[in-house]
């Protein structure tokens, strides 16, 4: 299991949880898990299969799209980051 | 001495009134200031001391047994007077009194740091310089730590013998010795009268008699160190002496006279206001406290300047101007050195050139050329230089003014005025700023787009820093909702432009800072005009998608880093867009998401500290742009959390593909931000 941060634009789709336990070797995996149990979450993450260009998932502190995209390995207890725009400054 | 101290023994015996023994109260007998000793209770209770007048018929005895001592020293006289402690005014002395009405009453009362003897009940004897600071315990040494102008500064002289008494602990307490290269050291005459001493419970102070029947003084008159240098560099009479000289009355007269400022000569008149009671009475004066053998300044020069090399002025000249020019290190004071030096130098006051060197010149093979004036304190810092592990040290000979005679380049240096020496004053201290980081931040530029949330504590922070231009880009007026965070608007602001709002809070804050103010939404039409002014930084406090990548487009063709920050509700982020030396806000994210997964504050709401930590921390990344200090947060992008209280950080990289920043840039000029954020609110600021 890993930890999945929650934004707080997608906080409504999970209960308003911060954190979410998934399961996957993958991020690919990971994302399933999640979006089997919050089908909400889809539309903002995910765009054809692919992660939408508006969200950037960081495993260990790290861009997956700097590693192997959806197929970066996730260890177990490792923390996941889902980060989407954000533009407010006021 | 012997009437005063009769008639003082013979008033304490008529009212003094122990009544306060349970509460640690002392029987003090206070010579300064004037010859008739006042008795009085001191409490020993931190912040009340004082003397109390005593009153009652009950006899001090210890004061009837005790000799007054009068030592005749001054430490530094003080700027104001502290009338609190002086519950014995009504009391002055005759003496006193007719020296005020001789004109002197418009001087201000310098306080007089007088030694007094202080009699404790349990008899035990101390002697304390008296300083008129409220202070914990009477028995203490202690001098003003920050003289005014022109005054001898004061430290601690581990060297001086310690007086029998004297409780050492903080500094406070130690013996004290003027300054740098002062002639003389503290030292105290303690006149004790004769009768009586036999019956001193204690032992006897060592009694030594001092040679000189003058009053001795603290012997550091002058206040410039130049006038020392001159005096010491004078051919002076006298071979070796095997006792340091204390300047006599007439000599510190003589120097005061040379002094420059008028604080001297006040000093003098006071001195002359005192009494004397106890001059004349040779035959009854003790010394108890003596200066071990020293060396004078000029011994000690003439012996460093034997250890140690010196150049001339014409050779050091060369030296510098060769292939491989040494270090030249200025060790004059501020003040010298704002009138002038030789360029290319480093300024390293003497006074602090042991801790400030070492990061200076971090070399210590590197050949160093040291001046000062004249050529004095450089030879005395050489020799520390080489201490402390410089191997090629050398002093320039007559210093700056054989430099100047020679008709040598000089440089006047850009320096702040005192004015803003002060208001910087905490910028100064930190070694990563200084004087040259103050003098680039007054000369930086920073632009805000947008005076909102994020845009409120960071122009206040940037103002408040001295950056000297601060641009604000917004179009809107203050609102009502925007006064839960946006703190550089006031109510009484509401329905006033934010530009103008925040202009007028800027200046108040800090009048350095010039504001430009733009009352317009950002444009591709108007964004070039803008940013044409010459901006070091953007900071971008913008609330939507399209002012954002307009921003970053526009930063990367114009070569600006932007601070980036946003917030929503409990969180924030903040990184820095450095143009090529890092990711852009389109490497990180190549398009803005569909409107409705990316509520704004407006609508989805903000905690009001949070722009308050997210906008402080692109202050914080501002000024370290502007300063070329730290480490940036490129290619770092810093999630704030308010409500987990945590800070995270990911990395972020340059994507080579980028359409703007990439290595084959597809997107070259402006497009239609708001069409490309599909309809995205395209306000500048809410």
């Amino acid at each position: 299991m890993s930890r999945v941060r929650i934004p707080p634009t997608l906080r409504p789709e999970v209960g308003g949880e911060r954190q979410i336990e998934a399961a996957g070797g993958t991020v690919r995996e990971l994302l399933d898990d999640l979006l089997g149990r919050f089908p909400g979450l889809r539309e903002q993450l995910v765009e054809e299969d692919e992660l939408a260009p508006f969200v950037n998932v960081y495993v260990e502190g790290e861009d997956v799209r700097t590693l192997d995209g959806l197929e970066t390995p996730v260890r177990e207890g490792s923390t996941v980051i889902l980060l989407p725009a954000m533009a407010g400054g006021t | 001495m012997e009437a005063h101290r009769r008639r003082a023994g013979e008033r304490a015996y008529e009212r003094a009134q122990l009544r306060e023994r349970a509460r640690g109260v002392r029987l003090v007998e206070e010579a300064h200031r004037c010859g008739d000793a006042r008795l009085g209770i001191s409490r020993s209770k931190r912040g009340r001391g004082g003397e109390l007048a005593l009153r009652g018929d009950r006899p001090a005895d210890a004061l009837k047994r005790y000799a007054v001592e009068e030592l005749g020293m001054r430490v530094a006289p003080s700027r104001a007077p502290r009338e609190e402690r002086k519950l014995t005014r009504g009391r002055e002395p005759r003496q006193l009194r007719r020296d005020r009405e001789a004109g002197h009453e418009d001087r201000p009362p310098a306080e007089v740091t007088g030694v007094q003897q202080i009699l404790r009940l349990d008899r035990g004897r101390r002697v304390g310089i008296d300083t008129a600071d409220p202070a914990p315990l009477r028995e203490r040494l202690a001098v003003l730590p920050r003289p005014e102008k022109g005054e001898p500064e004061m430290e601690p002289d581990e060297s001086a013998p310690r007086m029998l008494l004297l409780q050492t602990g903080e500094l406070g307490k130690r013996p004290v010795r003027p300054l740098r290269e002062r002639r003389a050291h503290l030292s105290l005459e303690r006149v004790v009268a004769g009768e009586d001493r036999s019956r001193l419970a204690l032992p006897s102070p060592p009694v030594e008699r001092r040679g000189a029947p003058e009053r001795l003084h603290l012997g550091a008159v002058a206040n410039a160190e130049v006038e020392d240098e001159r005096r010491a560099a004078r051919p002076d009479a006298g071979g070796l002496r095997p006792r340091r000289r204390l300047a006599s009355r007439e000599e510190q007269r003589a120097a005061d006279g040379r002094d420059r400022g008028s604080g001297s000569e006040r000093r003098d008149h006071q001195e002359d206001a005192r009494p004397r009671a106890h001059a004349g009475d040779d035959s009854r004066k003790h010394a108890a406290i003596l200066l071990k053998p020293m060396a004078s300044y000029r011994e000690l020069l003439q012996q460093v300047r034997s250890e140690i090399e010196e150049v001339g002025a014409l050779r050091a000249r060369e030296l510098l101007e060769g292939p491989q020019p040494p270090l030249l290190v200025d060790v004059r004071r501020r003040d010298e050195w704002d009138e002038g030096f030789i360029p290319g130098a480093i300024h390293v006051p003497r006074g602090s050139l042991e801790s400030r060197i070492e990061r200076a010149a971090p070399d210590r093979d590197r050949p160093v050329l040291v001046y000062c004036s004249v050529g004095e304190r450089s030879a005395l810092a050489t020799k520390t230089l080489g201490e402390l592990g410089y191997s090629d040290v050398a002093s320039i000979a007559g210093g700056f003014t054989d430099w100047k005679r020679n008709g040598f380049p000089t440089e006047i240096p850009n320096s702040l005025d005192p004015s803003r020496r002060a208001r910087y004053s905490r910028h100064l201290l930190i070694p990563e700023v200084g004087e040259e980081g103050q003098l680039q931040l007054l000369a930086s530029r920073i632009l805000l787009v947008g005076a909102g949330g994020l845009g409120s504590p960071a122009s206040l922070y940037l103002a408040a820093a001295g950056v000297g231009r601060i641009g604000i880009v917004d179009a809107d007026v203050v609102d009502a909702s925007n006064l839960q965070r946006q703190i550089v608007h006031s109510t009484e602001a509401l329905g006033e432009p934010k530009v103008d709002s925040a202009r007028r809070a800027i200046e108040a804050l800090n009048p350095d800072v010039e504001v430009a103010t733009y009352r317009e939404r950002l444009t591709s039409e108007n964004i070039d005009r803008i940013l044409a002014e010459g901006w070091d930084v953007i900071v971008d406090g913008a609330d939507n998608f399209p002012t954002r990548y307009l921003v970053n487009d526009a930063s990367i063709w114009h070569g600006i880093p932007v601070v980036h920050g946003s917030i929503y509700r409990f969180e924030g982020q903040v990184t820095v867009f450095k143009p090529h030396e890092g990711p852009c806000y389109r490497c990180l994210f190549p398009q803005p998401p569909p409107p409705e997964l990316a509520p704004s504050c407006a609508e989805g709401g903000v905690l009001g500290v949070l722009p308050g930590v997210i906008g402080s921390l692109q202050a914080s990344e501002a000024l370290k742009l502007a300063l070329g200090i730290g480490d940036p947060l490129v290619g770092r992008l810093l999630l704030f959390d308010a409500l987990a209280a945590e800070f995270n950080e990911v990395s972020l990289r340059r994507d080579p593909d980028c359409p703007v920043c990439g290595d084959h840039p597809t997107i070259t000029e402006y497009v239609d931000y708001v069409e490309f954020c599909n309809g995205a609110p395209a306000r500048v600021s809410s």
